[in-house]
């Protein structure tokens, strides 16, 4: 069996193609499948520039393929992407591949390498990116997409239909994400399979990563780990965060773990934690005492079952279709949708260990039942099985 | 109570003990409404539009934290003489601006009284519509607590080689809704027929069926049209009311494209009537429809070839056909 997968690019980077890459290793590990990675050579989603060498190499059985990038997101982006938002159902086609040419990453060595590929399935992903919108439709006959995707405006463009539509079939992170989808698009009929994604624990210290990102080790505190920024909803955090402090004068810290794109300083209350290592987030997720992750726009969201992973309950935001699913099938965290409900959950959670305890340990159970690696990679071998032999109309 | 049913309760006690002292203090004026909306106006602006959409009763909040209009106008400047220009002016202008926001505020609450009025009418108007659907067919509870008694007849072996047969020449998709037999999807699915299974019934543990938890009714909702090549009814077809039954037939063969197999499996009634007793034969009167019945369904919706098979225990039947 052989089959390739096609990220925008590969590493320990963006949420659906890091757990891309990851599942195809799993794969190639598990079933000695002939599996191989066709990835750019950009690292950065703000840009897309080459960053990395162009070539073969591998990962244990896995073969990754990098190809340079002809050009990444541009300065018609903006102007663009501000006219999608406003209507996205009636953007022409030719406006809707300008959006995604600028969007990048472009790789003209990366479309023909997929196309020349010989292989059994290609599995793309995620939607939004011109390596899966405009490269799919050249081997559709053979792909099968993850879209990754959350309620945004460009789910509804038409080239999205297009693509969705053109597939052998879906796999969906969670739940949540396949009803969204398929109330947006006449997909429903799709071969589909609900999967989620793994995670793989790593080591870390608590007390070693609070002293390397300069915490105060006799505060207690909570962590938000994710790109700091509007959208992803940290910036409300920030203000709720403040807002809290001054109300109850607790003692605990915020302690934000990522890029920080929203440039939200450091201070008493909120301590910024950039260019952070694997050793470091896990440590300072093990000294935590709670996570909360305040983004409304995740398909599936890793970070949480992390934060289970380590024992510790999470608190989400309540309009997050996928979050807020995992924690009504897990009872693993609380939800909050306005400010006084934040303060509620929150006071709530920090004041009271035995709940804090209750909840993560049904995070735990929840995500190593559902998401341990053997049953996604079992799901997923069955997935491809079925694809593989099933008769299709002429 | 098991484990995880005491879990979720203790876990469903909590979040109504959040929700209900969040409630109370936004109505107990203990924060100022322009800090909340401030608070939650970034919050607010990064949500997906369907969390607009929550119903009448989320659209009024959103109308009410945006029709308040603080009249104290902010005063921040670099320099401290900035500050105090900006605060004699505040103190010579607060009158006006005080009338201006009134006027806003009162806009508000005479767009958001209609609303609450046409809110109210919607729920009374659902009510009735229950209480009428109530009237027109047995109570759901009594007819639930009469099927959950029932253990479901298992599909015979020979009608089950009947359905493979039938659908051995589809090349497509095939839906089975919505009590999944998992042999006979598994006997579809072998031979590399496209077969999935929807039902509201969570099956665990069946990792090479492609299967969805979720209502038949949810799931045709947004399947497109024409998009199945073989449809397989089956459970609905003994427990839904007559209503019911006519609804979901109608819509599932428009969800088929032409030439689509139909298979639609059926308890027999004799049968059935052994299996309740004299009381739920005459509370579930109606249910399940004779084969008979079936064919003349499936004529008045233009199919064409239709063939009815009794199993040997003539406890169940096909109905098959094909869609013109």
């Amino acid at each position: 069996m052989k089959i390739d997968f096609v990220i925008p690019r590969y590493g320990p980077r963006g949420g659906a193609e890091n757990a891309l890459g990851t599942t195809a290793s799993k794969l190639a590990e598990t079933l000695g499948w002939d599996i191989t990675v066709h990835a750019t050579c950009a690292s950065s989603s703000l840009t897309w520039s080459n960053a990395e060498e162009p070539g073969i190499s591998h990962v244990g059985k896995l073969a990754i393929k990098k190809y340079l990038v002809d050009s990444g997101r541009s300065p018609a982006w903006s102007e663009l992407n501000e006219k999608i938002k406003q209507s996205p159902s009636s953007i022409d086609a030719a406006t809707q591949d300008a959006f995604f040419h600028h969007q990048g990453p472009v790789s003209a060595a990366l479309r023909d390498g997929v196309a020349n590929s010989e292989a059994d399935l290609i599995i793309f992903g995620p939607y939004l990116f011109w390596s899966t919108i405009a490269v799919l439709p050249t081997v559709a006959q053979r792909s099968i997409v993850v879209p990754a995707a959350h309620d945004e405006p460009f789910l509804r463009l038409s080239r999205v239909r297009e693509m969705l539509s053109s597939t052998l079939g879906l796999i969906y992170g969670c739940t949540a994400e396949r009803k969204l989808l398929e109330s947006v698009h006449p997909i429903a009929h799709l071969p589909q399979t609900v999967l989620g994604w793994g995670i793989d624990v790593k080591q870390g210290d608590s007390l070693e990563a609070q002293t390397e990102a300069g915490i105060d080790p006799s505060r207690p505190y909570i962590i938000c780990i994710g790109r700091i920024e509007h959208a992803k909803g940290t910036v409300s955090l920030a203000q709720f965060w403040k807002n809290y402090c001054t109300e109850t004068g607790t003692n605990y810290q915020l302690v934000l773990v990522g890029e920080n794109n929203a440039q939200i300083p450091s201070d008493h209350d909120i301590c910024v934690v950039e260019n952070a290592n694997d050793h470091t987030k896990w440590g300072l997720l093990r000294g935590a005492d709670l996570l909360i992750n305040p983004s409304a726009m995740e398909s599936f969201s890793l970070v949480i079952f992390e934060a289970w992973a380590a024992n510790k309950p999470v608190l989400v935001n309540k309009y997050c279709g996928a979050t807020n699913g995992h924690i009504i099938d897990s009872c693993g965290g609380l939800t909050y949708g306005s400010y006084l409900e934040f303060e509620s959950a929150l006071s709530r959670l920090l004041h009271d260990s035995d709940l804090r305890n209750t909840l993560g340990r049904a995070g735990k159970a929840f995500g190593s039942s559902r998401y341990n690696w053997d049953s996604i990679t079992n799901r997923l071998e069955s997935f491809i099985n079925r694809i593989l032999v099933q008769k299709r109309p002429s | 109570m098991t484990e995880p049913q005491s879990d979720a309760d203790f876990f469903a006690s909590v979040v109504a003990e959040i929700e209900n002292e969040a409630q109370i203090r936004a109505t107990s004026g203990e924060y100022p409404r322009a800090l909340l909306r401030t608070l939650d106006e970034e919050f607010r602006r990064w949500l997906p539009d369907s969390a607009s959409q929550q119903g009448i009763e989320e659209s009024i909040r959103g109308i009410e934290l945006a029709s308040y209009v603080d009249p104290v106008v902010p005063i921040d400047s670099r320099s401290r003489l900035g500050r105090k220009v900006k605060y004699s002016i505040r103190r010579l202008t607060y009158f006006y601006h005080r009338h201006i926001t009134q006027q806003i505020t009162v806009l508000g609450i005479h767009i958001t009284r209609p609303l609450r009025l046409l809110d109210a009418s919607l729920k009374q108007l659902s009510r009735r519509l229950t209480a009428l659907e109530d009237s027109l067919d047995v109570n759901t509870i009594e007819r639930e607590e009469l099927l959950a008694g029932l253990s479901g007849g298992k599909l015979t072996e020979d009608l089950s080689a009947e359905i493979v047969t039938a659908m051995s020449s589809v090349a497509g998709r095939i839906l089975m809704t919505d009590s999944v037999d998992l042999d006979l999807l598994r006997s579809l699915q072998n031979p590399g027929q496209s077969a999935y299974g929807v039902g509201p019934a969570v099956i665990p543990g069946n990792d090479d069926l492609e299967l969805r938890y979720e209502s038949a009714t949810d799931h045709l909702n947004v399947l497109p049209g024409q998009s199945l090549a073989g449809l397989i009814l089956t459970g609905m077809t003994d427990r839904l009311s007559l209503n019911e039954q006519l609804r979901t037939l109608r819509k599932a063969l428009n969800k088929c494209a032409p030439g689509a197999r139909i298979v639609i499996i059926i308890t027999l009634p004799k049968y059935w009537e052994q299996l309740l007793g004299p009381v739920g034969a005459d509370l579930l009167d109606g249910r399940p429809l004779h084969p008979e019945t079936w064919v003349h369904l499936l004529k008045r919706e233009h199919a064409e070839n239709i063939e009815v098979y009794k199993a040997s225990d003539q406890s169940s039947a096909l109905v098959t056909a094909i869609l013109k």
